[in-house]
């Protein structure tokens, strides 16, 4: 019998650690949450928008490309904590490397990817962001201090700091300076 | 023998206590006075069928109606709605249905969910939840040319269709 309960624990046990970060909290109080699932993605492409503006049709061409879109935003410590968790055990199961760090005044940012077909594509961006020190980021009515987004699919990296920007979230203008430095 | 008498009750059970589906909650909530239940036909778009290609009909029947349902939270009732967001987001999240969308924050949460295959949905499902109270409307039809969604728009526009949407709602007011 007592064998019985543990061999239930232990499956109990590995279900709830294969789930992600993201959807542990999605009902979470203390968190934002965003994300759009590949299904979505797939009927955006069926749509086949048209539209006469060039600026808006290459984002279009940018989202077709992308699978998932998950963002997390969170106020509190204990879930931080969670999170940060969370990405040091994906990075090494999934083997992502780290694209770039950025530590200012306002925020620490990490940058992590898993390498796509080629050098200009990735299959998998995870950008971390802690410490967030800016009045100016606000999502809604709260201040968020850690955020997560991920992206998979077929990413091109010197298209994202576009789509970021968009989103109006932390971390878009260092990727902004990471094409820049490609550029040159 | 037994043994097969059993699995066949046991099925039957598991049958009996799977969450109930969206249809259900829908009729089971529509005697309740703290619901809100609207059903919009495509058909109060108001669009002469006549004037439209084989294609446009076509888009056109394939999405039969919009199904809304609310519940509108009141000192009377705010305890109740605890446990129908708590039914509500069992259905929603079962398999039955497919994430497209989920959005969540300390006030307000909203899911878009399908029901059926990409390419021919059966129904799509939005679920928005407030401190207000919620909202789940579905957009139910048969085969839904999702490619054909961007020529509905279209037509619904050159037929004025959300203008006649509007003078039929203001009539039964």
């Amino acid at each position: 019998m007592k064998k019985k309960i543990i061999l239930f624990a232990l499956f109990a046990a590995s279900l709830s650690w294969g789930q992600d970060v993201f959807e542990k909290y999605e009902y979470d109080d203390s968190v934002s949450y965003f994300s759009i699932s590949p299904k979505m993605f797939q009927m955006l492409a069926k749509l086949s928008i048209e539209t006469n503006d060039p600026e808006a049709d290459q984002f279009i061409k940018l989202v077709q490309d992308i699978e998932s879109f998950k963002v997390i935003t969170t106020e509190s410590g204990d879930i931080a904590n969670e999170i940060q968790r969370w990405v040091d055990k994906h990075i090494k199961s999934v083997k992502m490397e780290e694209l770039m760090r950025v530590r200012d005044q306002e925020a620490y940012v990490n940058f992590y990817v898993k390498s796509g077909r080629n050098d200009d594509t990735v299959k998998e961006l995870l950008m971390f962001v802690t410490d967030i020190n800016n009045d100016n980021i606000k999502l809604g009515n709260r201040k968020p201090e850690t955020v997560l987004l991920s992206l998979s699919g077929t990413i091109d990296l010197t298209q994202i700091s576009k789509l970021v920007n968009q989103m109006n979230l932390p971390g878009g203008q260092q990727l902004g300076k990471l094409n820049k430095k490609e550029d040159e | 023998m037994n043994k097969f008498w059993f699995c066949v009750v046991l099925l039957a059970l598991a049958g009996c206590s799977a969450t109930p589906s969206l249809q259900e909650y829908y009729v089971s909530k529509s005697e309740d006075p703290n619901f809100l239940v609207i059903d919009i036909p495509t058909s109060i778009l108001g669009i002469d069928n006549n004037a439209l290609t084989k294609e446009e009909q076509e888009a056109l029947n394939s999405f039969q109606k919009l199904n809304v349902l609310m519940f509108r939270k009141t000192t009377a009732n705010a305890a109740q709605l605890p446990t129908e967001l708590a039914t509500v987001r069992t259905i929603i999240d079962s398999k039955n249905f497919d994430p497209l969308l989920v959005m969540s924050d300390r006030q307000y949460s909203g899911k878009l969910v399908l029901e059926g295959t990409v390419e021919r949905p059966d129904e799509i499902v939005l679920f928005g939840a407030g401190d207000e109270g919620f909202l789940l409307a579905r957009l139910i039809g048969r085969d839904m040319q999702v490619e054909k969604a961007m020529l509905l728009a279209n037509l619904v526009q050159r037929g004025n269709g959300l203008e006649n949407a509007a003078k039929v709602i203001g009539k039964m007011f």
